[in-house]
């Protein structure tokens, strides 16, 4: 096999170039990790230590051990964030499968005014999203956090899959068909297999939606047993006269383990294509 | 096994019309070809007898039932298509046996099928493999695979070759006969390559804006086109057209063009004289004549470009009415040089006069020699 070379200059000009855009990725990781392993007094420190001279676990044990219930704030995110994901994949693959496949009035018109659902800044929907709530009763619920994550997460989402589906060919669906498919089976046996890189994304964006966001939880619960993590570090590590930055170190390294695992886990899906081969290419 | 009938079959896209009201009745164990140039309608048919389209109008019958409304899965047909369409996710075996598992056939019936249908094709070895470890060929050849395993009633073939290479194409295109004559099951097979229709057909459909032109055998359509198109579009290289008009002397019938003056076999047909018309000839009809026999029946023309392809030598010369003639003539001893003036005569075959308007055939003359 013919494999081409490459000159010194060219290799080293490329590693250099991927050392400083993994430092500048990974150096946010690395310094969270290193202060929640210091003390509020070293935090502060100047020049700064870039490796805790005296680890200490403390601001962990702490998060067990102190008034805020941040395990019921993980179990919040997680639940929450969760059924966003299991929603969005289930509206979001019917969606963008009818959007794909199926010829009917106002398709593009729905796809544009999907889009456009985009396009309000999530703050400006904050107060009327708060006097629907109130009126619904959906304050201080799952249901209702759930429901502000989806609606945020699936006009992506739909586009997303849309896309997916579009890339795989009509034909391969129609030879199912002749199989012996109704068109339901179809979709199910041979289009979403095909898919499975579009939907993990799309799952992935939906969690870490639901998982990061700050303002929904912040406004649409006001029971602090109601708070996912963003929201309930916010309240539970600053304040007018404390910024616990250790803990709140602590408490991020612990919450952004759950989206590093789902990373590691499902990013071959999301390099890989599956179609090769399906058809003339 | 089953015929297939097409009863008034229409279908019309907004304001295109791709098939116009058809009737065809394909017999059942016939291999049926539908040829015609892109857009003539012929993958629509294909598409509404599989039920992938639904007819505007008219309805469509396989064996005694009417399909027309009924879903793909449920015609009891089996489709191969021009990119292949295979399921790259699944293996060649899972490929081969996904329709018979929808229709839950015992396992060991599935394997026994698939194993002898790979067989047949030669890629029992390739059974583990998944679809993008395979060549083009291959691939083509699992997804024959993929229809023949289902013992479908009616075999439906949208350009399956027209992705291979030409080499392959010719070996796949005898497969593909020797298939049929073992299965015996009936074939529509679409294609814009007339030498695959030809060579294929048992009988042929010759289509052109949606429109039927002529159902015959391959022999009927290249021996008695019905009008210019068929005549033109079947047979490579295709058929030479020379415009010019009739004379009719007390029932003899002189074909006249610039230059050209050809005494035409008589017949019962009453042509007025004048009448415009277009003389149509096949580039195998025509041989070039010696000096000391150019008769008044032959045409004089000067040679433009000239082919040898080995076995035979394809010269294009142009007459003195600047009307092209191709001639096709075996060997490639006795070819003239470009630019030389020769003669050619109507040595055997066919002679076709059209009517100039319409296209249509008004008389085919057998040449005598």
């Amino acid at each position: 096999m013919f494999r081409r070379r490459f000159s010194l200059g060219w290799t080293l000009s490329v590693w250099g170039t991927v050392i400083v855009i993994l430092g500048w990725s990974l150096f946010p990781i690395y310094w969270m990790l290193v202060t929640s392993l210091k003390t509020n007094m070293d935090v502060f420190k100047v020049p700064p230590d870039f490796w805790p001279l005296k680890p200490t676990l403390e601001n962990y044990t702490a998060l067990t051990t102190g008034i805020s219930p941040i395990g019921r704030f993980f179990f919040n995110s997680l639940i929450t964030a969760l059924l966003t994901v299991l929603i969005t994949i289930v509206l979001a693959t019917l969606a963008g499968y009818a959007l794909s496949r199926l010829k009917f009035r106002f398709r593009d018109q729905i796809l544009v005014s999907v889009l456009v659902t985009q396009m309000f800044p999530l703050v400006v929907m904050l107060a009327p999203l708060y006097l629907l709530y109130v009126k619904a009763h959906l304050l201080n619920t799952y249901t209702g956090m759930v429901i502000a994550f989806t609606s945020f997460a699936l006009p992506f989402g739909i586009w997303m899959i849309k896309g997916f589906i579009d890339s795989v060919p009509v034909e391969i669906e129609q030879a199912a068909m002749v199989d012996g498919c109704s068109r339901l089976k179809a979709m199910w046996t041979v289009v979403l297999p095909l898919t499975i890189p579009g939907i993990v994304a799309t799952g992935i964006f939906a969690f870490l939606d639901a998982w990061n966001n700050l303002l929904f939880p912040l406004t649409l619960t006001n029971d602090i047993m109601m708070k996912t993590l963003p929201a309930g570090m916010v309240l539970a590590f600053t304040g007018q006269f404390k910024h616990d930055w250790s803990g709140m170190m602590a408490a991020s390294f612990i919450t952004t383990l759950p989206v590093l695992i789902l990373f590691v886990l499902l990013q071959r899906y999301l390099v890989e294509g599956l179609t090769g081969g399906a058809v003339k290419g | 096994m089953a015929g297939v009938k097409l009863a008034g079959v229409s279908k019309v896209f907004g304001n295109t019309t791709a098939v116009a009201r058809t009737d065809l009745e394909i017999k059942d164990g016939e291999f049926l070809v539908l040829v015609g140039p892109s857009g003539c309608g012929k993958s629509t048919t294909l598409r509404m007898i599989a039920g992938l389209e639904t007819p505007t109008e008219g309805d469509i019958y396989i064996g005694d039932r009417k399909v027309t409304n009924l879903e793909p899965k449920d015609r009891d047909i089996a489709m191969v298509f021009q990119n292949y369409a295979l399921y790259p996710h699944m293996k060649v075996f899972d490929n081969m046996a996904f329709g018979l598992r929808l229709r839950k056939v015992p396992r060991q019936e599935i394997e026994a099928r698939v194993k002898e249908a790979a067989e047949i094709l030669g890629i029992a070895h390739l059974l583990d493999r998944f679809p993008k470890q395979l060549s083009g060929g291959q691939r083509q050849r699992v997804a024959l695979g993929r229809a023949i395993v289902r013992h479908p009633q009616v075999f439906l073939m949208d350009e399956p070759l027209s992705n291979l290479d030409a080499k392959l194409r010719v070996q796949t295109r005898a497969e593909l006969i020797k298939l049929h004559q073992r299965l015996k099951t009936t074939v529509i097979y679409v294609t814009h390559d007339q030498t695959e229709a030809m060579t294929m057909g048992t009988r042929i459909v010759v289509m052109k804006d949606g429109v039927v032109q002529q159902v015959g055998t391959p022999k009927e359509i290249y021996n008695n086109p019905v009008n210019i198109f068929v005549a033109g579009f079947i047979g490579s290289p295709p058929m030479n057209f020379i415009k010019g008009i009739i004379e009719n002397t007390n029932g003899k019938l002189l074909f006249k063009a610039k230059g050209i003056t050809l005494p035409l076999p008589a017949t019962d047909m009453a042509v007025p004289s004048n009448t415009e018309v277009i003389l149509g000839i096949r580039p195998e009809s025509l041989a070039i004549v010696n000096g000391e026999n150019n008769g008044t029946q032959s045409i004089s023309c000067e040679v433009e470009v000239v082919e040898n392809i080995g076995s035979e030598t394809i010269i294009h010369a142009r007459t003195q009415g600047k009307e092209e003639v191709v001639i096709k003539a075996s060997g490639f001893d006795k070819a003239p040089q470009m630019g030389m003036v020769m003669k050619v005569k109507a040595s055997q075959g066919n002679m076709h006069l059209f009517d100039a308007q319409s296209g249509t055939c008004l008389i085919t003359f057998a040449i005598l020699a």
